[in-house]
């Protein structure tokens, strides 16, 4: 069970929360080919190492944000910048 | 009473001014308060306890703690659990127990002819033989021939189970000499400290020996520090509780299985602290020879528990058999004790063995191993053999043995950290942390107790001074005889002949010949080992097997043991109940039901509740007496269909969506146009998910510029309000829009059927209800009933319809008006099972039966609702890219079955000519028509517009049900009614 830390609330248990998946990237406009699209769809990153994914803070404040978290050691770090 | 004929008279650490009646196997014995069901069994001369998993050999107690392998029991009556291991179940008073894996006694078990078949039960047999055609044929059979204990039939009614959380600086686990002298430092430190330990008492090792602590018994030293713990109230210190499970973020999963509160049976702990410290000790392991598995045969540490803290001599003339120096104390206290000691058998050179042998009076029989035990239901001698081949018999009744010790790294391996093997104690000590855990004492690997404490003292020292806590230094305790461990690894004896069961894993009645076979067949990393011939799995988790199987693995294939490795260790370390796991979230509390203002009324008037979709509870139909469901549901659809009827559309999800990009916001969510939505007015929308399949539909309303009202399917406005928060927080998050769920704030009774609107005159509205000024799809606020309502004119059921929508104070005061003005017309309550009836009548799409995730609205029909102009809708342009591939589509299509009347199963599936092949289509829905007078379907069918008016066949089980294809709508097409 993580503690995750959100924005607004700090540092809460799991349990609270509803995982997002890994961060895509900006959702692209309609000018894409049709294989652009399809790879921004369905092609999630899967690292071993930190990977940034996202978290709803869905029993709480209802945030939505980012963290790195480690695929296997489960340690979370800041995001850069 | 009489006193047991295997206890002594004084001596051990058991009350015995508190004798307790239990009942083992059918059969009343006593035991004191302070016994384990093993020790009390053992007391009793009870040491035939068990049979085995998979030959049903006869087996006895083993161990004396949590990695007793054998001795399984199945508790009976208000203490009912499958699967405790006996010497972890206190004796209380009413225990009942029976033992696992035989029928019907252990004494004459019909099973045990396994034992003389078990060479055709060789390892990875299951796998081999029962494969073909479908193992579930066997299944049933199987597992009640090898099966553990069943979980208990019913929910015991004083089974009060909760879970505390906990926080703090420290968690020690283990309160043996090193746990106690951690948790003791951090206490004075200031720090917040939890100590757990899974016996009933504190002393960990202590309690079994005789050992003496600064010249007195080593449990006086034990009683001071958990005195001064105790009156720290930042300690929080559980005993008979087993930490089982090691979390991220340092959270240990615990259960403590008698809390001293009388209210509840288990408490569950979820305990998270900066540190934490394992002083979990060590596990003896057992030495490979043949019937090893011989009541009578125990663990040396066992032995010496059962004589020193129970006062129980499982033997009267013993032979231990060791690899190391640890056994010798056994030696010396069944010397101290007055039990005769037929030999001490050491694998061991005479040169290796030390001052550990001064002082004892009995013969020691150097580089000596034992070959075989003899006896069947109880060891009645053994067979040595020295190095040279020469065998010698040794008559006894007990084998205590040593073959070295495994530190618990259980719950270090659960944390993530990594294993080392150190040859030095030929076992796998912890080495890389991945959490903020440091291990102590035995669980570290040091075996030598005086230097253990010494370095206990360091570490805690040094991990609380790491968290800004300042550190007394603390007086080194000064103990008694400590001789050097000095392990010879002896992973199995000399001279083993194949089909000798020397039993590996003893739970898993895995021998030595079944880890050569799966070596023999390929199977050469521990990983597959494991799993093919099933060591170490299971309760057990290998906790005294596992380094052996290890062990005889590097020797076949000439690695060390290093290289061979460990496998996963799994929680839970011991098991635990669920109960303890679920707490108090049981039944209704693991998610509430939800109900409306109406429920009470709902209940009074004798509907069958049912829970609608995201545990909302609503009515299903409303029977009168004597009525059956199909007749109730009629009489209320075609009260909507000729009359008036009302239900409780509160449920129903709903959004308060305004800001400044509340439109654009509307316009990105749907796929049709909603910018030219007049204000007061409605419009139907679908929502996808980005790839292209249906979400969500549902009526949203323009109250204002950049304002809305939506309202959303009953059972998937949690996730829309997710996918929603998503859009504007990660996509969008420029956007100025406000989302506020309001289910809860609206609740709504819709009064359909041709007569509503006399209802509503009835009522008496301040709003001009005529079909001119109120058209269909319109949205009005006024005074409904003297009541503020919002009215929305929408239609689930094909019929003259008006939501009314008021504040949930209001909701039944509003029911009670709407039932009375509409009596005179006849008006009924209906229930979700007729509002079912009524739109698939219509043919009007439902989430969960015709939207199952994997259609889009081409395949329902409904292309009109793809706006040609709004490529950015989200899911628009992964419906485009999937629709140019041009495979044909399933599509929804109505059906008339030729059933006789009968309804057929939702998700019953349409195959070519009715042959048992792959499907082409399934039924959707499928109800009794009150317009058709027959039965109708909806159903989605490979190309199914293009086969409207074709046959297709229906599977029910072995039936094949023929149906003409239509249009997916049965009732007034045009709407033409709806709209009046
Ligand atoms: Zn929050």
């Amino acid at each position: 069970m993580l503690t995750l830390p959100c924005p607004f609330c700090g540092e809460r248990d799991e349990t609270e929360f509803v995982n997002g998946g890994p961060t895509k990237p900006p959702r692209p406009d309609i000018t894409v080919t049709n294989s652009e699209w399809i790879d921004w769809l369905t092609v999630p990153i899967n690292p071993i190492g930190y990977v940034e994914e996202k978290w709803w803070h869905a029993k709480g404040c209802g945030a939505w944000f980012t963290i790195k978290r480690h695929t296997v050691t489960h340690d979370i770090a800041k995001l850069d910048g | 009473m009489t006193s047991s004929p295997l206890r002594f008279q004084t001596g051990g650490h058991i009350n015995r001014d508190k004798p307790i009646e239990f009942e083992f196997n059918g059969k009343i014995y006593t035991g004191f308060d302070g016994d384990t069901l093993a020790s009390a069994l053992l007391a009793n001369g009870i040491f035939l306890t068990a049979r085995s998993f998979k030959y049903h050999r006869p087996r006895g107690v083993m161990g004396a703690g949590v990695e007793e392998p054998s001795c399984l029991v199945e508790l009976l009556g208000v203490h009912a659990a499958g699967n405790h291991a006996a010497t972890k179940v206190e004796l209380r008073t009413g225990l009942r127990a029976k033992s696992v894996n035989c029928w019907p006694s252990p004494n004459f078990d019909l099973l045990s002819i396994n034992q003389f078949f078990s060479r055709l039960l060789p390892a990875g047999f299951y796998y081999k033989t029962f494969m073909w055609p479908n193992w579930h044929l066997f299944e049933t059979s199987i597992r009640r021939a090898a099966g553990l204990a069943a979980a208990p039939d019913e929910r015991i009614p004083d089974h009060r189970y909760e879970t505390r959380w906990w926080y703090g600086d420290v968690i020690v686990v283990g309160a043996g000499p090193c746990g106690l002298l951690a948790a003791m430092m951090a206490s004075r430190s200031g720090a917040r400290v939890m100590i757990v330990d899974d016996h009933r008492e504190a002393g960990g090792h202590l309690r079994a020996s005789r050992m003496i602590i600064n010249g007195n018994p080593a449990l006086d030293w034990v009683a001071a520090i958990v005195e001064e713990l105790d009156a720290n109230p930042e300690v929080t210190r559980l005993q008979d509780a087993i930490a089982w499970g090691y979390r991220e973020s340092n959270q240990l999963m615990i259960t403590e299985r008698n809390p001293l509160e009388d209210h509840v049976f288990q408490r569950g702990w979820k305990a998270r602290a900066n540190r934490v410290i394992l002083a979990t000790g060590a596990i003896e392991r057992n030495l490979i020879f043949a019937n090893n598995d011989r009541p009578g045969v125990m663990l040396a540490s066992a032995v010496q528990r059962y004589a020193n803290e129970y006062a129980v001599m499982p033997g009267r003339r013993a032979v231990i058999f060791t690899n190391n120096s640890s056994a010798y104390e056994l030696a010396h206290d069944l010397r101290s004790l007055g039990i005769d000691v037929a030999g001490i058998v050491d694998s061991r050179p005479s040169s290796a063995i030390g001052v550990e042998q001064q002082g004892l009076d009995m013969p020691l029989f150097a580089e000596h191993q034992v070959m075989t035990a003899h006896g069947g239901k109880k060891v009645q001698a053994v067979t040595i053999r020295d190095k040279n081949g020469v065998t010698t018999r040794l008559n006894c009744d007990l084998l205590a043995l040593s073959g070295g010790w495994n530190p618990a790294v259980h719950l270090f391996s659960q944390s993530r950290g990594t294993l080392a093997y150190d040859a030095d104690l030929a076992s796998f000590v912890p080495d890389k942390p991945s959490q903020q855990v440091i291990c102590v004492g035995a669980a570290a690997g040091q075996m030598n107790l005086a230097f253990a404490i010494v370095e206990t003292a360091a570490l805690t020292s040094s991990c609380l001074q790491n968290q800004g806590f300042t550190v007394a230094a603390v007086a080194t305790p000064e103990l008694s005889t400590i001789t050097d461990y000095n392990i010879h690894p002896l992973w199995k004896v000399d001279g083993l002949r194949p089909g000798d069961k020397a039993f590996i894993d003893i739970q898993n009645d895995v021998t030595l010949d079944d880890i050569g076979l799966a070596m023999r067949e390929g199977f050469d990393t521990v990983e597959h080992v494991k799993r093919y011939t099933t060591a170490g799995m299971g309760i057990d988790q290998g906790k005294i097997g596992n380094v052996n199987v290890i062990g005889n693995m590097a020797e076949a294939s000439n690695k060390t043991p290093g290289e061979i490795g460990t496998t996963t260790f799994r929680s839970p370390f011991t098991p635990v109940d669920f109960g303890s796991i679920a707490g108090q979230r049981s039944g209704e509390v693991v998610l509430p039901f939800r109900h409306t203002p109406i429920t009470k009324w709902n209940k009074a008037q004798g509907a069958v509740m049912y829970e609608a979709g995201a545990r909302w509870q609503r009515p299903g139909y409303f029977p009168v007496a004597g009525e059956t469901m199909q007749n109730a549901i009629n009489r209320e659809a075609e009260a909507v269909r000729y009359g008036v009827g009302v239900y409780d559309g509160s449920p129903l999800g709903k959004f308060d969506i305004s800001g400044r990009d509340a439109a654009a916001f509307i316009d990105l969510l749907y796929t049709n146009d909603f910018s030219d939505l007049e204000i007061g007015m409605g419009r139907y929308g679908i929502m996808l998910s980005e790839d292209g399949m249906i979400l969500d539909d549902g009526v949203t309303f323009k109250l204002a510029e950049n304002h809305y009202f939506m309202s959303t399917s009953t059972g998937y406005a949690d996730l829309v309000f997710r996918h929603m928060e998503y859009i504007l927080q990660v996509e969008r998050p420029s956007w100025q829009v406000w989302i506020t769920p309001i289910t809860s704030q609206w609740c709504n009774a819709t009064i359909c059927g041709p007569k509503a609107r006399d209802v509503l005159v009835a009522l008496g509205t301040s709003v001009d209800i005529s079909a001119e000024a109120f058209p269909f799809m319109a949205l009005r606020e006024g005074i409904v009933a003297d009541m503020p309502a919002r009215i929305c004119r929408v239609s689930f059921t094909g019929e003259v319809s008006f939501e009314i929508n008021v504040w949930p104070r209001h909701a039944e005061a509003m029911w009670h008006r709407i039932m009375e003005a509409g009596a005179p017309l006849g008006i009924l309550p209906i229930g979700s099972e007729t509002s079912h009836v009524l739109r698939v009548e219509k043919g009007f799409l439902s989430l969960g039966h015709e939207v199952d995730g994997t259609v889009d609205p081409f395949d329902l029909g409904m292309g009109w609702i793809m706006s040609r102009t709004k490529m950015h809708a989200i899911g628009r342009r992964s419906v485009d890219i999937r629709r140019e591939s041009g495979k044909p589509r399933r599509e929804l299509i109505g059906l008339l079955p030729d059933s006789n009347g009968e309804l057929i199963p939702e998700g019953a599936p349409i195959t070519p000519n009715g042959d048992r092949v792959a499907s082409e289509g399934f039924v959707s829905a499928c109800v009794w028509s009150v317009v058709k007078q027959r039965v109708i379907a909806l159903g989605l069918l490979l190309n199914g517009r293009a086969r409207i008016g074709q046959t297709v066949f229906i599977r029910d089980r072995e039936k094949t049900i023929k149906a003409i294809v239509t249009k997916p709508c049965f009732h007034d097409p045009q709407g033409h009614r709806l709209r009046g």
